[in-house]
């Protein structure tokens, strides 16, 4: 062993310990939140049946129960995602997302531009469809959503609309994904 | 002796340092920014093209003189260019990418305290510190890069203001396209509210204050106990963050809502104005406390080889610095200014070097006094140059002096 061995491992080490606090304090400024929001996560909610996992920030705002209508308000920042529970659904994924844009869109928005249709799963496999809408509420402001159906096997049609002002749906687009990924439709 | 002979302590170092781990660690967090935000950057770019360039042309006129206002904040040694323009990139690039990775913490409030208070105070509460932090680590990381460069609160202020600066470059290019409109009409506006009107109170002032926090505690390791260090820069880096959070917080939006445009520069002082002030103050303080290092420094060179009466009195005096060379260089021409400023920075070298050595007659000491005689020597000798050199005769110069 060379007699400086030590005192040069030691300077080495002066050397990383700085530099490692320095990044585990910019890691968790940067990513903390998702750690902690995790920790102070709350339980599923209940939507008849279909069981939603709220991201950190996402409060219910509004819920009411009909006959076979279920209805349910998430808010998060200026995002909202309406969650429309159907019992007994007989159509697919497909027709309810026509019958939302036609029924529900079309009622609520001025000049609503509808985008092309996607299919895609839930994580629990259940398909979906997904189409994008820009349009104007009748008191003028500018908005821009998502919409995803679901049918469930046994007959229970999900919509997930998520929407925002213009411009404002890109900052929530990662938490709507994550919420309705991971629902799950009976 | 040759002129180009310099004591090896006094190199000062650039940014580019791949034998510290923290130059890779700064390496890696701002190409992932400058990744991101460049994205970003492109993205908003299509919602006006006209309106983006301006953004560009308006900032770049705003932070060019502010960027160089701060540079030359520091009286006697200024710093590495590399690392000044380092400490800039950190904050417009890696600290404004990891500031939007941060921005989860708003939904955590939510969780915690609910919507309406989260969008009532949260970037109030969140913004303000991670942002504070996410710049202070690039000050840590300037730092821990180049050790000997940050010596003073001076230096922490410096890299701490420039480092503010490119976070508000940045930032207010994303507020312009993003919540301004992006068109060059609400990029004017977003200019004469965001800059104009509050230009002065921002990002700047809040990292400066945690970069003096930083500069006073490694500096005055052997004249502070650890504790009252860290109350320091603790205090400081608070000031900042409490500042920003001031500013974010709907506190004291008095009647903006009803104001005139005329009238906001008025009210957006009153958020901003205490702040300012006290760094105004700590600014002075920090310079007085150069100025009598300076004195303490360079009390036992004055009027020897290295320093002599009127070259000291100049010295002290920014003012009077920029009229000497101003005056060589009318006189004897821009070698010979050059030559004034380069002896001038070696004479504050020469404060350094006599700061840190016990013996007047330390080898390091005596070399840098022959340096600065050399140049003293090598500048009576370019013609016209002469008169204003010193007006302490000179020792006689060889010709092996006049290397420089």
């Amino acid at each position: 062993m060379r007699p400086d061995e030590a005192p040069s491992a030691q300077r080495t080490e002066r050397r990383w310990l700085p530099v490692v606090a320095v990044v585990a304090v910019i890691v968790f400024a940067a990513d903390g939140a998702n750690l902690v929001s995790r920790a102070i996560e709350g339980p599923p909610i209940d939507v008849a049946g279909v069981a939603l996992h709220p991201r950190a920030g996402w409060a219910v705002q509004h819920r009411d129960d009909e006959a076979t209508v279920h209805h349910l308000l998430l808010a998060g920042g200026s995002t909202a995602l309406d969650v429309v529970v159907l019992d007994g659904y007989d159509g697919t994924a497909a027709t309810l997302s026509e019958e939302y844009a036609t029924r529900v869109l079309r009622g609520q928005l001025d000049r609503l531009t509808i985008g092309d249709p996607e299919t895609g799963r839930l994580d629990s496999g259940t398909s979906t469809v997904r189409f994008g809408y820009v349009g104007i509420t009748h008191d003028g402001l500018a908005v821009e959503g998502v919409v995803t159906t679901a049918v469930g096997r046994s007959g229970t049609g999900v919509v997930f609309d998520g929407y925002a002002p213009k411009g404002d749906l890109a900052s929530a687009v990662g938490d709507l994904a994550a919420m309705i990924g991971s629902a799950e439709v009976p | 002796m040759a002129v180009e002979a310099r004591p090896a302590q006094l190199f000062h170092r650039s940014l580019f340092q791949p034998r510290e781990p923290a130059f890779w660690v700064y390496l890696v967090f701002l190409v992932y920014g400058v990744i991101r935000m460049t994205s970003a950057l492109v993205e908003l770019s299509e919602i006006s093209r006209s309106g983006w360039t301006l953004s560009w042309l308006l900032l770049t006129v705003y932070a060019l003189p502010v960027f160089v206002l701060i540079y030359r904040l520091d009286l006697y040694e200024r710093e590495p260019i590399s690392l000044a323009i380092g400490a800039f990139l950190w904050g417009a690039f890696a600290a404004t990418a990891l500031s939007l990775d941060a921005a989860g913490w708003d939904r955590v409030i939510a969780q915690a305290f609910g919507q309406d208070f989260a969008m009532r105070w949260g970037p109030a509460l969140t913004a303000s510190l991670t942002e504070e932090v996410l710049k202070g680590a690039g000050v840590v990381l300037i730092y821990l890069i180049a050790r000997d460069e940050l010596d003073d609160m001076m230096d922490g202020f410096v890299y701490g203001a420039l480092c503010g600066l490119g976070f508000a470059v940045v930032e207010d290019v994303l507020y312009f396209m993003a919540s301004f409109g992006g068109t060059p009409a609400g990029v004017l506006r977003g200019f004469y509210v965001r800059v104009l009107s509050s230009g002065l109170y921002g990002h700047v002032l809040y990292t400066g204050l945690t970069g003096m926090g930083i500069g006073y505690f490694v500096s005055r390791r052997q004249h502070e106990s650890l504790g009252k260090r860290i109350f320091v820069a603790a205090g400081l880096f608070a000031v900042g963050v409490f500042g920003h959070m001031l500013w974010d917080s709907p506190l004291l939006n008095v009647g903006q809502d009803t104001a005139g445009v005329l009238a906001e520069p008025f009210l957006l002082a009153l958020k901003g104005l205490p702040l300012l002030v006290f760094v105004l103050l700590a600014i002075r303080l920090s310079r007085d406390r150069e100025r009598r290092w300076l004195d303490g420094a360079l009390a036992r060179e004055i009027g020897g080889d290295g320093i002599s009466h009127d070259e000291y009195r100049t010295l002290r005096s920014p003012r009077l610095r920029r009229r000497a060379v101003a005056d060589m260089r009318r006189r004897g021409g821009r070698a010979a200014a050059g030559l004034l400023k380069r002896l001038e920075r070696e004479q504050v070298n020469l404060a350094m070097v006599a700061s840190r050595v016990s013996a007047a007659d330390d080898p390091a000491l005596v070399r840098q006094r022959d340096l600065c005689r050399s140049l003293r020597d090598a500048l009576a000798a370019m013609p016209g140059a002469a008169p204003a050199a010193t007006d302490d005769p000179p020792a006689p110069a060889t010709g092996e002096d006049r290397g420089g």
